[in-house]
Formats: C-alpha cells, structure tokens, sequence
C-alpha cells in the first residue's frame, strides 16, 4: 500500500494547457475523488498518474518512487475504465487473468486469484461469459476485478459510474467504496457528479480549468468552499452581491436587508464592511410563513417549489413596493429546503443563518453559523490541504 | 525521452518507407521517363536524350482517337447501367431481409471468382446464338460483370451505415418512404455511392478481355488498342499510351481518394 | 412471404438475374460442355474445336479431364500458380499488416506517406502496372541497370519469371490489404490496448493478444480475396510471367486461342474455379463465425 504524490505537474495538448500546475497527495489506503465539470483536466490528470500521459513538467511520486517517466506497463496502478475496456475476445475469467498470466504466475495460482476476486465482486458465477454476454453493470464489476487482481499500489478509477442507469449507480458506488475501504486500496477516481463525489471519498479535490481549486473532505469542502466555483460546483447556492451592516445583509439589487437569525452574528457584522460576493447555502435560511413574521424577517414570496423526495426546495421572490407582484425572469430569486412547501403566491419572511462573504473569488469571511456551532464571524484563511 | 532504440527503430520506419516507395513508384517513374526519352540504352539509367516525339507518334496512330473516344462512351454507359440495376438492389440488400439474403449476396462475387476466360468462352457461344457479337449491347454486357460487385457491396455497406433511427426520424415527421431514401438516406450514402461508381468507371474503362472476345473487330477500347502497341511499336511508345490510358484513373480516383482511404471501401467487403 | 420481403427479393432481382444469365448460366454450360456435353450452345465452340471429347452415352464423360489432368505440364502448371498465389498472399499480408500497425500507432507524417504509398497502385490501371513493372524489373530495366552499374551484369533477371509474377501480384493487391487491415486496426478503441498495457503488457504483447485475434475477420478478407484474384489472373502473368510454366489463367486462354482446344480450357478454368470456391469458402466461414460471436451478444 501506498501513496501518490503529483508536484507541479503540467500538461499541454493540443496547444492547449490542460493541467496547469498541479499538486496533490494521497495518503495510503485513502480514495480522493478529482471532481470538476467537462474540460477542467481531471481525467487527464489521472491518465497521467497511469502512465498514458507524461507531463510536461512536475514529477509524479507512487510509494515515494518516481515514476515520472515510467511507462503504463511498468507503473504499480491499475485503472478501471471510463467504457470498462473489457476485451471482447476473452471471457471474463481470462479478462481478469491476462495480467496474471503475463506475470507468468503457475496456473493454480492464477485460477485461484481470479476465484478470489471474481467472487468479491460477485461475477465468479458469470465467468465464462463473453464480455458482450453481460449487463453493463456486470462489465463494470468484471473492470473492477480486473484491476484488483493485480494487488496494485494505486487504483485508478475514471468516472466508472458514469454508464450506469441512476438507481445502480448508487448501489455500485457503495460497493466500490466498501471493497476499497476493506482492501485498503489507495485510490483515486474521477467524476463529475458531485453527489458521488461527496458521498464516497475520504477527500475530495476539486478541479476546474486544469488547477486544484480546493482539497479537503467532503465536509470541509461543503461548509467552507475556498472560491465561489466550489461553492456553487459543490451543492446548490444563492448567491448575490451585497453589504452587511448590523440589520443584516443589504442586497446590492435592492432587496433588502435580510435579517441575520442569529444576534451574535449582528455584533460581527459590523466589521466586515465593503461590497462582497455572497453565497448563503438554501440550508441557511430560515422560513417563516406568513406576512409579517414576529421577529421581522424580510418578506419573500414563493415562486415554485421542486419535489426532491423528503424535502421540498422553495424558490421565492422578494416582494416589491406593492406587495405580491410578481417580478420578471431575472429577479433575484432565493432558494431554500422545506421539509413541507406552500402554495405558490404564499408570503413568508426569511432571514439568514450563515453567510460566506467572497472577494475575487476567494473565501474572506463566514458571518453566522450552522448547527455544528463553529466560530462566527472569523476570517477565514486558506483551507489546508 | 530519445534513446538509441528508438532511433533505431525509427531508422527502420524510414527504410520501411523507402523500401516500399521504391517498390510501388519505381516502376511507375520508370515508365513515366521512358516516354520522354529519345533512346535509352542498357545499362545506363538515364535516356541518352529526352524528346517529346514519341507523343506525336502515339497521339497520330490512325483508330487512336477513335479508341480513346469509344472507352469514353462505353465506361459512362456501363456505369449508369450498373448505378440503375445494382443500388436499388444494395440497398434491398441492406435494408431488408428475406430469405437467401446472404448467400446471393456472396454468389455475386461469383463473378470474380471465375476465371474470365472460362467465362468468355462459353458466352462467346452464348452471344453468338443470341447475335450479341461485335454489337454495342453485347460489349456494354460484358463490361458490366465486372462492376457488379463494387456497385453492389459497397453501396449496402454506404446504406446500411446511415443509421436507422435518422430514417426514422423523417418517417416521424411524414415523409413516405421514398422521400426519406431520396432526401436521408441518399445523401448519407452518397460517398461510398461514389467510390462505387469510379470503381466501376474504371473497371469498365480498364476492361481488356472480354471486350476484346466481344468487340472486334467493330469495337476497339484503348486497352485492347495498348495491346497493339506493345506488340508492334517501341517501348517508348507504350509508356506514352500508358500515360494517357493511366490519365482518367488517376484523376477520378484523386478526386475520391480521401472516401477510399476513410474505410468505406473496407466495409463494403464484410458480409454483416 | 410478407411484403416486405417481396420487395427486397425484387430489388435485388435485376443484378442477380444478370450475373445469373451471364455468369451462372455460363459457368453451367462451361460444366456441362467440359463433361462432355458438345452440343446445343456448345456447338459453335465444339465446331472448332481440336481433340474434343464428347459424352457417347449422351450424358457424362471425364475423358477431357483425365485427358488435362494427364499433362505434365498441365500439372507444372497447377503447382506454379499455386506456390505463386501462396507466396503473393503471404507477402500481401505481411506488408499490409507491417503498414497497418505503423498507422495504428503513429500519426506522424511518414505513416500518412505509408498509407497514401500503399494505395497507389489503385490509380493504376493493371494493364499499364503489369508492362511498368516488366520494364522496370526485366532485361533491360532499371534493377539490372542498377546491378550492371555497381559490377554484377550477371544479376538475375526478374522479368518473364514466376518471381516477377509474384512482384506484379503483390503490387497489385497491395491496396486492398492495406486498406482493409488499416480500417480493422483503426476500429479497435485505444482502450483496449491502454487496458492490456495497464495490466503490464508491453505495447507488442498488447499487439499480440489483442489488436490481431480481433482482426481475424480483416485478415481472413484480404487472405482470401487476394488468393482468388491470384488463382484466376490473366494480365499479369501474361505480361511478366514466362512462357512456361504458365499460371492456370494464361494456361486456359492459350489453350482455348493457341491450340483451339475450348473443351480443355474449359477444364481448365474450372479447376481454378473450385480452387476459388475452395478459398471463397474460408471467408464465407470466418464471416459466419464473426457474425454468430455479435449474435451471441444479444
């Protein structure tokens, strides 16, 4: 077991810089997840560490050995494929065994390798199929076993979920993660679902435009996104321009000032001043239906509410000079999770729980806090790494 | 990361190349010089002198105008036969099933696996009863065999290659069915359509054999004419009228070359 | 039959009832004629022809084809063209499969000048190719210019033989190999060989165990379309080849318009045409084979 190592790596195609400078590390037996929308240089960067790949600058470290210019054949990883790669001409077992058998292992030992895996993953039943013969959930399995099989240093995984219809998607990644976590595997995969990501991984880095925008866990990452990119990549956010002041946070559009639900956070406020990029996650801000409410939260009134299963998120409007007109397209619009909704044109009064105030781009402040009851009001530097 | 082995093996590419680039166009430069020399003796590797004469001398042989323009009327005429009979069945072969789908589509390659003059004895018989020889008709007949298999395999590949559901797409919105062939599938298809046709172009064009059994004394094309040639004139001569007779090939398959390369030929030859 | 059936058997009528009538119908009365049957649509023929042998009981009669198959040099000739369609097949292969892998895995612009080289002999008419590579590897060609030139007058001429046969074949056929084998290599996914060297495979065990068994049926293709095209060719061994031995090709239209002997060219081409039928079986069975393993999958 082992960790991988990527410093300052930097890779062109194309004319085109796609990794631009990259650091990273990954402890032994962790499962980070590289996570970014289309083009940001994720799957790249992993084909790098298999060895497809050599960067134009930087040095890529497995098991503090550097594997910088070693080919794919040579490096201790493994990858499951993004289409899974199975060759169409071998069964399932003899799928698994080629890199065994290239290894020239005594057949004993190869049948019993492929039993061991192949039952681990569920597919021993399945293994004389052709890859064509099975489902493409089956296929996955198989690519997973295929990998494993070689005991590798480091497992690859290049958005292996990606072909799955949703409900197997689920159950699969639980599988995957559950196989690594009991062969204690480091691994590293690729994805651009942030649900996946978050829910399976150890830590997550976060990627866009071929730089490592944030690393952490999935809980840091969540709560204290370090650029307004994570933050809005990374679960739903409102965000908007604006002040803070002791009444609250006046929006730069008009609106305004929502209250904060907190007192202490009032006492803060007051000294973060200027115009800052806001981001308040719907979690953080609290409902009160009715027209005025008791304590005097800004008045908001519901647009559209989405079902999503146990809760409901709830779009509001903030309500203009003569109340209950509706506003165009482009008003601003704040989100929030319910666990019941309203009738659409139903008033409520929403204030502000926590608020994370950005300046170009990057975290300055978190104003008010969540139930885990952190500092309020600190500035807040660099997350680690 | 260079090192010696790839240098190695890069040396071994460019011998690749250079062995096979002599391989394919030395013969062809060869000739190509020969047309231009005056006399050219052995075991020199060069003419001991160049001339265009040989051109006059070809290009006034009495029936040379004559040959060249009846290979122009007999390969376009072959052709747009062979379009008319063979693509409406490519695309019966590719968008229909029915029973003995495959195994006719294999005997068409009959025609290439018979040896031509065993063919061509037996139809001599054949035309003669039927009063075919020496007559236009009977020339156009025999040139066709020969296109059959490239106006056929290749265009079923080009139809069965257009995917179904764009077909279905305009069956959807109320095209019949012939409008959906004429305005979708058509053009999809088009460009293996088009390999097909100048390969049959120039089979037709190329034809010697049986055009020869078939069509003289009436009929002479420019490959029986080359024959000729070969026979009774210097070598310059021949490399002279090989040129010319090279002319069309090289141009339309110029035109087509980047279809032919793009693996549309290469479908055509897997029976699916 | 349902309709649809209909109308495909009616648009492939018209190129089916012409290769039948000019092809198939002549092949049966080629059959019929060699066996014996001189009469009817075989009676032009039969009315030149020398040492015919007719079927007195009206039926059959293998007497022409004991009569060939007798002659010595009716089986040096077999023999050639066999070890010579063999030999042109083999080197068929070899160069296409050694230009495919190269453009498989390089986009450099010597394996673009590889492909493009390869399909040169397309644009060519075979007529004009057969005399080129006669001039240039016989008597007074440019190879023995070469060999005189460096001190070896003595070098082998290569024109008129079954060798230069086999370089005119080559030449040839060289285009449809290369293109077949080219677009077989280019539809296996990079994948499939990143997987193979992922797992430790060297890129030449990857070639090995993947690239070739999934281009069986390529292989198979242009193995067998440039076997018959050897067997039954007439252009090039008639214009590089030597007078004896001849290839079956050349053998049958001599016999037919040298000794007006129709019966036994006949014989002839229909030994070469089993042969063909032999070869063309192959690839009717590798395609069924690669057909029933997409079956499976469904």
């Amino acid at each position: 077991m082992a960790g991988l190592v990527l410093a300052g790596v930097t890779k062109a195609l194309g004319g085109r810089v796609v990794i631009d400078g990259v650091d990273l590390t990954v402890g032994e037996g962790e499962m980070v997840c590289l996570l970014g929308p289309s083009g940001c240089g994720k799957t790249t960067t992993l084909r790098l560490v298999a060895g497809f790949l050599y960067p134009d600058s930087g040095r890529v470290l497995i098991d503090s050995v550097d594997v910088t210019e070693t080919p794919p054949e040579k490096r201790p990883t493994a990858m499951v494929f993004q289409n899974y790669a199975l060759w169409p001409h071998m069964n399932v077992f003899s799928n698994v065994a080629f890199g065994l058998r290239l290894r020239k292992l005594s057949k004993e030992e190869v049948r019993s390798r492929c039993e061991e895996v192949l039952r681990m993953v569920n597919m021993w039943d399945l293994r004389d199929r052709r890859p064509a013969q099975i489902s493409g959930g089956e296929q996955q399995r198989v690519a997973l076993a295929r990998a494993l099989v070689l005991r590798p240093k480091l497992l690859l995984l290049d958005e292996p979920l990606s072909n799955l219809d949703a409900k197997l998607r689920v159950q699969v990644r639980d599988e995957i993660r559950e196989i690594q976590q009991r062969v204690g595997i480091t691994s590293v995969f690729v994805t651009h679902d942030q649900d996946e990501a978050l829910s399976i991984s150890d830590r997550v880095a976060i990627m866009a435009e071929g730089r490592v925008e944030q690393v952490g866990s999935p809980d840091d990452v969540y709560r204290l996104p370090r650029t307004t990119f994570v933050a809005g990549f990374v679960g739903i956010v409102n965000r908007f321009r604006g002040r803070i002041s002791g009444e609250g946070v006046h929006l730069a559009s008009g609106p305004g000032p929502v209250p904060f639900a907190e007192e202490n956070s009032k006492r803060l406020a007051s000294e973060v001043a200027g115009e800052w990029d806001i981001i308040v996650r719907p979690e953080d801000v609290i409902v009160e239906p009715g027209v005025r409410s008791p304590n005097g939260g800004s008045p908001v009134v519901l647009v559209r509410e989405v079902r999503r299963g146990h809760f409901k998120e709830c779009i509001f409007g903030f309500c203009g000079a003569s109340l209950g007109r509706e506003q165009g397209m482009d008003a601003l619009r704040i989100r929030a999770f319910l666990p019941a909704g309203g009738d659409v044109g139903a008033r409520a009064s929403i204030k502000f729980r926590r608020v994370l105030l950005y300046r170009e781009g990057l975290l300055a402040h978190e104003v008010g806090s969540s139930e885990a009851g952190r500092s309020e009001g600190a500035p807040v530097g660099r997350t680690g790494w | 990361m260079p090192s010696v082995a790839l240098l190695g093996r890069r040396g071994l590419i460019v011998a690749l190349v250079l062995v096979l680039a002599f391989f394919i166009l030395g013969p062809l430069v060869w000739l190509a010089l020969w047309a231009f020399a005056r006399s050219w003796q052995y075991p020199s590797l060069a003419p001991s002198g160049w001339t265009l004469s040989w051109w006059r001398t070809v290009l006034t042989t009495p029936g040379l105008d004559h040959s060249i323009a009846l290979s122009f009327i007999f390969a376009p005429v072959v052709t747009a036969a062979s379009v008319l009979i063979c693509v409406p069945a490519a695309y019966g072969f590719a968008r229909y099933s029915f029973p003995g789908r495959r195994a006719l589509l294999v005997s068409l390659f009959a025609t290439n696996a018979f040896p031509k003059i065993g063919l061509y004895i037996t139809m001599a018989g054949m035309f003669y009863t039927l009063h075919l020889m020496s007559t236009f008709l009977g020339v156009v007949l025999v040139q066709l065999i020969g296109t059959v298999v490239f106006m056929t395999w290749i265009p079923a590949a080009a139809f069965a290659a257009v995917p179904r559901s764009l077909e279905e797409a305009a069956r959807d919105v109320g095209a019949g069915r012939l409008r959906t062939f004429w305005h979708v599938t058509m053009p999809l298809a088009l460009p293996g359509i088009l390999v097909a046709v100048i390969l049959s172009f120039l089979a037709s064009f190329d034809e010697s054999q049986g055009t020869f059994l078939v069509g003289t004394p009436r009929y002479i094309t420019m490959p029986i004419q080359m024959y000729s040639l070969v026979l009774n004139y210097p070598q310059q001569a021949a490399a002279v009228f090989s040129i010319l007779l090279s002319v069309p090939s090289v141009v339309l398959m110029f035109l087509v070359r980047r279809h032919v390369m793009g693996g549309r030929l290469a479908e055509g030859f897997q029976l699916k | 039959m349902g309709r649809r059936r209909l109308t495909g058997l009616a648009l492939v009528a018209p190129p089916v009832a012409l290769v039948a009538f000019l092809v198939g119908f002549p092949i049966i009365v080629a059959i019929a004629y060699s066996l014996g049957q001189t009469g009817g649509l075989n009676a032009a023929q039969s009315s030149i022809a020398l040492h015919e042998f007719s079927a007195r009981n009206g039926l059959v009669t293998t007497a022409a084809y004991r009569s060939v198959l007798a002659d010595h040099g009716f089986i040096v000739d077999l023999l050639s063209t066999l070890w010579v369609t063999l030999l042109s097949t083999i080197l068929v292969l070899v160069i296409s499969w050694s230009v495919g892998l190269y453009v498989r895995f390089s986009k450099s612009i010597l394996a673009k000048a590889l492909s493009a080289l390869s399909v040169v002999p397309l644009f060519i008419p075979v007529v004009i190719a057969s005399y080129a590579l006669l001039a240039f590897w016989s008597g007074g060609g440019f190879v023995k210019s070469v060999a005189s030139q460096l001190g070896f007058p003595r070098f082998p001429t290569i024109g008129y033989s079954l060798p230069g046969v086999v370089i005119g074949e080559v030449w040839v056929n060289v285009p449809f190999g290369v293109l077949m084998i080219v677009s077989g290599l280019q539809g296996v996914p990079d994948a499939l060989i990143e997987a193979a060297r992922d797992v430790g495979a060297s890129l030449a065990r990857a070639t090995r165990s993947v690239l070739v068994p999934m281009n069986f049926l390529p292989t198979v293709i242009v193995a067998t379309f440039t076997a018959i095209y050897v067997l039954g060719s007439f252009t090039v061994p008639y214009l590089t080849g030597p007078t004896a031995p001849a290839l079956l090709g050349v053998d049958a239209t001599n016999t037919f318009e040298a000794y007006s002997e129709p019966q036994q060219a006949e014989v002839i081409a229909i030994v070469l045409f089993v042969l063909a039928v032999g070869v063309g079986s192959l690839y009717v069975w590798a395609n069924v084979k690669a057909n029933r393993a997409t079956e499976l999958a469904r």
